[in-house]
């Protein structure tokens, strides 16, 4: 059993305050991202967990047992270090024993365990050989080879991806996908890609950085990556999540009727979304949210909106739209699949769906929605 | 045409430098081969062999006693100076500590003072420990000018490590003096010869220290032997020795660097961080 459990966890480095207020459960065997902007600390967590930073306060345990003092090595985890951080001069062969020998393990045993992992990479051939024979994605596999030999029960990824290149890194992204579902260890990946966060994550762990860390604590939201994409909890979790990022448009609350907030948008439109927004009362400032794929065109739609075209973007499989809604600051994105005609300067209707609709109070926490995650799968057609 | 010039110009200073360090050495070797009153004409060959300065310093003093502690002094120096060397450069260059500026700078001062204006107090204390006349007193004087840059080398050299690479270490669970010894040396090695032969040569040709510290002649190390060679009379300076004994303490330097020149190779921490 490898779950961790953070409780008020702190740390700080002289007098900055990294992390705040962590309170996270990772159960044996799930897949957990951390994710975030740059300096959000990250991975600094990460080194938490292994041990390599002391936690200025709270309390950390891995398998039950309280670890807060012990060293790395004795916590049962084992690190994947964004360079590799390979031993140059020892081959393939000792720098996934080292640990081992360190550990004084019998020279049979070190010597099955190596040829184990080694066998789970597709790397036999390359034992005998050094580091800086290798290539990138090479020494990438090593890496987390060192870290198999072991057997920990916990695997900490610290941004292994990000020196591949892309078709490499989307082939070591399933592998490791893969090794998770046959090795059955927890895992933490630290990545500040969202794909990586969405396609690897039993669970997303998306961090504040700068202010809102020292007024909500340096979690924004956990949860599976779905549900942050269908019901980020507030406009940094709705912004960050979900790419070109999700449509904001303020305006103020015209009417509110049980599970459905109608909003007038500065041009005089009126919104509707199905949020339950009986919290608020009528005239307050709001802001509304819609992602860029679930706008669509023409007025069939539950709210409509006047935009012009600013500017398109072609990517063949589709195109994105980016349109200027009079009194909004910035511009309003639509996908469309594949091509399309909109070109600069054309007057267009956006149909803003009920059910697509997010809002968010002035202060950016956001209302209840009242379609669950599940209301938006597609079904299989056989 | 204006190519040709340079190159040959290029050329004509490299052999102008060759000559300039290397003819005093050529001509002690010439010297060391001559024999009786040949020793006062200038020649630039060897006209004949004579092996017999070579022998004399050997029959006439204890040379080979002098070597002996030479070579004792010098390595123990080396072994020693490399040893605080690379532990103090752990500490100084990968662990934060309050004051670490100032050790260094410390560090660094104390090789800026000369040898004379130690030399009395080094010699209080040298007897005071009972080691003067002793071998063991020459090692601990030496160190005083061989660990400031030792230090200061294999600090910085210790410094640019990648600091992932300890920490992978110490995620496989070595301790800090596993990983000095299994993970840093190996990386360290053009770091460690350089100052390692640089310590063994001062030690080596040292002559203050050695001069004042030690009183009998079997005690004394080869620059302090050849300094007080003495003829038959006093009005007789036996240059063919001194010059014999000159080239037998140079060979082993002039050895050591041509053997280690190989190892002095840059490039050993290519494949431990992308790239």
């Amino acid at each position: 059993m490898a779950d961790i459990r953070m409780r008020n966890v702190h740390k700080s480095f002289k007098d900055v305050r990294v992390i705040e207020r962590v309170d996270l459960d990772i159960e044996d065997g799930e897949f957990a991202v951390f994710v975030g902007p740059s300096g959000c600390g990250k991975s600094t967590l990460l080194r938490l967990v292994a041990g390599l930073e002391d936690i200025t306060s709270g309390d950390m345990s891995i398998g039950g047992k309280k670890v807060n003092n012990v060293p790395p090595s004795q916590r049962g985890v084992a690190m994947v270090f964004q360079s590799y951080a390979l031993y140059p001069h020892m081959t393939i062969f000792d720098n996934m024993a080292f640990g081992l020998k360190i550990a004084k393990e019998d020279n049979a045993e070190i010597r099955t365990r190596v040829q184990w992992a080694a066998k789970i990479l597709q790397m036999e051939h390359l034992l005998e050989r050094l580091p800086k024979e290798l290539s990138g994605g090479q020494r990438q596999r090593v890496a987390i080879g060192r870290a198999i030999v072991r057997k920990p029960g916990v695997f900490l990824f610290d941004e292994p991806l990000s020196n591949l290149d892309a078709a490499l890194r989307v082939q070591t992204r399933i592998e490791i996908s893969k090794l998770h579902h046959d090795l059955g260890a927890s895992m933490i990946y630290v990545t500040h890609d969202q794909v990586e966060a969405m396609t690897l994550a039993d669970k997303i762990v998306l961090l504040n950085a700068g202010k809102p860390v020292i007024e909500d604590g340096s979690v924004a939201q956990v949860g599976p990556p779905l549900e942050l994409y269908h019901h980020p909890v507030n406009l940094f979790v709705a912004g960050f999540i979900g790419s070109p990022k999700m449509n904001f448009l303020a305006g103020r609350l015209a009417q509110i009727e049980p599970g459905r907030a109608t909003v007038t948008l500065p041009d005089g439109s009126m919104v509707r979304a199905a949020v339950d927004a009986t919290a608020a009362k009528p005239g307050d400032a709001v802001t509304l949210g819609i992602r860029p794929e679930h706008v669509v065109l023409g007025a069939g739609a539950d709210s409509s909106v006047q935009a012009e075209v600013a500017y398109v973007e072609r990517l063949g499989e589709s195109s994105f739209i980016y349109t200027q809604v009079q009194g909004i600051e910035n511009s309003v994105i639509l996908r469309q699949e594949g091509d399309t005609a909109a070109k600069m300067g054309d007057r267009l209707t956006l149909g803003l769906a009920m059910h697509h609709c997010h809002l968010f109070n002035e202060k950016g926490r956001a209302f209840k929605r009242l379609i669950g995650a599940a209301a938006e799968t597609k079904p299989v057609i056989q | 045409m204006k190519r040709l010039l340079g190159l040959s110009g290029f050329y004509l200073l490299v052999a102008a430098i060759i000559l300039y360090s290397v003819f005093p050495f050529y001509y002690a070797i010439v010297t060391s081969l001559k024999a009786g009153s040949q020793l006062f004409s200038v020649e630039y060959f060897p006209l004949t062999w004579n092996w017999d300065n070579y022998i004399s310093v050997f029959r006439e003093q204890p040379f080979a006693y002098n070597l002996l502690n030479s070579v004792l002094v010098s390595f123990a120096v080396v072994a020693l100076s490399l040893f605080f060397g690379v532990t103090a450069a752990f500490a100084l260059g990968r662990v934060q500590f309050r004051g670490r500026g100032l050790l260094l700078l410390t560090v660094l001062g104390v090789s800026m003072f000369p040898q004379v204006a130690v030399l009395s107090g080094m010699f209080e204390l040298i007897r005071s420990l009972g080691l003067y006349n002793n071998l063991l007193g020459l090692v601990i004087s030496y160190m005083i000018f061989t660990l400031p840059f030792t230090v200061w080398v294999l600090t910085t050299f210790m410094r640019d490590l990648p600091k992932e690479l300890e920490e992978a270490a110490i995620m496989d669970g070595a301790t800090p003096w596993e990983i000095i010894v299994k993970v840093f040396m190996p990386l360290m090695w053009p770091a460690l010869v350089t100052t390692g032969l640089l310590a063994f040569i001062a030690a080596w040709n040292e002559f203050l220290f050695a001069l004042t510290f030690t009183l009998t002649n079997t005690q004394r190390t080869v620059p302090v032997a050849i300094a007080l060679i003495s003829g038959a009379s006093q009005y007789e300076l036996p240059w063919g020795n001194i010059m014999a004994a000159s080239v037998i303490v140079t060979l082993p330097v002039v050895v050591l660097v041509l053997i280690f020149q190989r190892r002095i190779v840059s490039g050993l921490t290519a494949g431990a961080v992308k790239g």
